[in-house]
């Protein structure tokens, strides 16, 4: 008994750090159709700073805050340099995130090198609760709160804000919006910024329960996307649902078939795209 | 019977391939060892690299799955050879049947998506072998992957190997070139263009999109068996996310439109790494700013560059 929670308990709270990670994504996505190859690499520019900050000013909050608006930054230095050529032709842009990705990965490389690192989290946190049927680490308890924190703040910018309504009817139909007079150049830099604030952060707290190395962005994109496909494209919703299941299977075949983890997971995207081929929650949105 | 007037000279393209193969076979005789080496690379990569275009250039669906099927006729191979004790030739021989079982079963899923989320597919897809790979550690050896695999005697010196590598790359460069030209290969760069009115006309374009995914899984896994000629060992680092990157980048820079893109392709960027990595250990950097240059400014690779050329003469034609 006290295995089974601890499973689904790790479940639930790396299910928690992939929403974070894949919301931006599935905004970005079902906004801009680009499919951003680089969000791993934001994950990780974000872990590498938040690291960095940390152990420079051994705040483990301020690593998270530098994370998150260091990688927003690099995410709209590069909307307004790049991507701004090649608006519109989505092919594109996606080959364009290809090309990012190589050489942020590269960079990194080089600054940080290859070994596996880890951002501390201070010592208050470093213990482990008492949940009732088992102790359980408080740290993921911690990232899992900050997880729904953010999921509600997320919600409540897409149902309530007068920017959330732009983002909502731009991934319904990007065209119209635009013809009634909506900026949407600059929503698509304001879900582009969020995105990479979001990875950035979700890097930072990710990288402290679970250590991180060049070559995982590949890893964390590849869950991500997953979480999206499964999820549904530009549906928050879908992005939580898709990263709980994520989570749970990742959590509980790693307890019991580690070597078909991944293809567990694969089987559960390939089970979900034979139903639903648009995602749990998404729309049949034109591509 | 034939009219002079309707007689059609042979375009320069095609003298230019001509010369360029007769000039790949004569290669050992004249090149040191380490230009052969690096040819037989640019070539077996180039065989991956065709082996995108099918999906790319002519199905217009980007693939992340490659390496993939690279893999697993290679790790296929490496597997039978040394845990099992089968021959190199069963070993081959179960490779690419396991290569075109893969695929089969892949593309069933693959198909029913498009654009973007058949992108996020083939990536989880070639993230999930990397990770079996490197995981499986009983079955694959895990990090080192599978060495000392025994490849027929022969192909231990580099002219023979050369050669192999050249024939099996030629034959399939053919091949292909054959398929882009048939009715199937034609039909596929309509669904390329314009599924809805391909399938308005009555083509079955998942049927079209599946047999393409086949060509291309097979056409991968040829190249790894080449590879483990060359190597005579596998590694999960293969596999990696960015290789695949780097083989779209061989078929983007040149030219995604044509199947001699992907060899030009395979020949720049191999060259490029070799001269950058003598200078400096950052070559991703460059090649990911080339990546970019390209994607920006020449979308149709160095090929399109001469294709504009020539269209300016010849008012009308098509690309």
């Amino acid at each position: 008994m006290n295995q089974a929670f601890i499973i689904a308990m790790n479940g639930i709270t790396y299910g928690g750090l992939l929403f974070m990670c894949a919301s931006g994504l599935t905004l970005v996505f079902g906004l801009m159709q680009v499919v951003n190859m680089s969000h791993g690499i934001f994950y990780l520019v974000g872990a590498y700073i938040g690291l960095t900050v940390q152990q420079g000013t051994g705040s483990w909050l301020l690593g998270i805050l530098a994370g998150g608006v260091v990688t927003a930054v690099v995410a709209l230095l590069l909307k307004i340099s790049l991507f701004e050529r090649v608006l519109g032709d989505s092919q594109r842009e996606t080959l364009l995130t290809l090309g990012i990705n190589l050489i942020i990965s590269d960079l990194l490389l080089a600054a940080f090198g290859g070994t596996p690192r880890n951002v501390v989290a201070p010592d208050t946190i470093r213990t482990s609760i008492n949940l009732g049927i088992s102790r359980y680490p408080l740290i993921r308890i911690i990232i899992l709160a900050i997880a729904i924190a953010e999921g509600i703040l997320l919600f409540l910018l897409i149902r309530k804000t007068r920017m959330g309504q732009y983002i909502r009817a731009g991934v319904d139909n990007k065209a119209m919006t635009s013809a009634l007079g909506v900026n949407i150049k600059l929503v698509f830099t304001f879900v582009f910024i969020l995105g990479g604030f979001l990875a950035g952060t979700s890097g930072v707290l990710g990288g402290t329960f679970m250590s991180f190395t060049q070559g995982f962005d590949a890893t964390i994109l590849t869950y991500s996307l997953v979480v999206v496909i499964i999820g549904g494209i530009g549906s928050l919703g879908g992005a939580a649902l898709g990263a709980l299941m994520v989570g749970l299977i990742d959590s509980i075949t790693k307890a019991l078939i580690p070597n078909l983890s991944m293809i567990s997971i694969f089987g559960a995207l390939m089970v979900v795209l034979a139903f639903r081929p648009n995602g749990l929650l998404g729309k049949g949105a034109k591509r | 019977m034939s009219n002079p007037l309707l007689r059609q000279k042979r375009p320069i393209g095609t003298w230019i391939i001509l010369i360029v193969i007769v000039l790949l076979a004569l290669a050992p005789l004249g090149l040191s060892s380490f230009s052969v080496f690096l040819l037989s690379r640019i070539l077996f990569m180039g065989l991956a690299a065709m082996s995108l275009y099918v999906l790319m250039g002519l199905g217009g669906m980007l693939s992340f799955a490659q390496m993939g099927f690279f893999g697993v006729t290679a790790y296929s191979i490496g597997i039978t050879t040394t845990k099992l004790g089968w021959s190199f030739g069963a070993g081959i021989v179960f490779g690419i049947i396991m290569v075109l079982v893969v695929t089969a079963v892949f593309a069933l899923i693959a198909i029913r998506t498009s654009g973007n989320y058949f992108l996020m597919i083939t990536l989880a897809f070639g993230q999930m072998l990397y990770l079996a790979a490197l995981q499986w550690v009983e079955l694959t050896g895990g990090f080192s992957g599978t060495t000392a695999i025994p490849v027929w005697s022969f192909l231990s010196t580099r002219t023979p190997m050369y050669y192999m590598i050249f024939a099996v790359v030629l034959a399939c460069y053919l091949f292909l070139k054959r398929v882009t030209v048939s009715s199937f290969g034609i039909a596929l760069q309509g669904v390329r263009d314009n599924p809805a009115k391909m399938a308005a006309l009555g083509f079955n374009t998942q049927l079209l999109r599946y047999v393409a995914m086949l060509l291309s899984g097979l056409m991968a896994g040829l190249s790894g068996m080449l590879s483990v000629m060359f190597y005579t060992m596998i590694s999960p680092n293969t596999l990696v996310m960015t290789n695949s990157i780097m083989i779209m980048f061989m078929v983007l820079v040149g030219g995604s439109k044509k199947l001699e893109g992907a060899l030009l392709g395979s020949a720049i960027y191999l060259v490029m790494q070799d001269f950058v990595s003598q200078y400096t250990e950052r070559y991703q950097i460059i090649i990911g700013v080339f990546f970019i240059i390209v994607v920006l400014c020449l979308p149709q690779g160095f090929l399109g560059l001469k294709l504009r050329g020539r269209r300016t003469k010849k008012a009308g034609a098509a690309p």
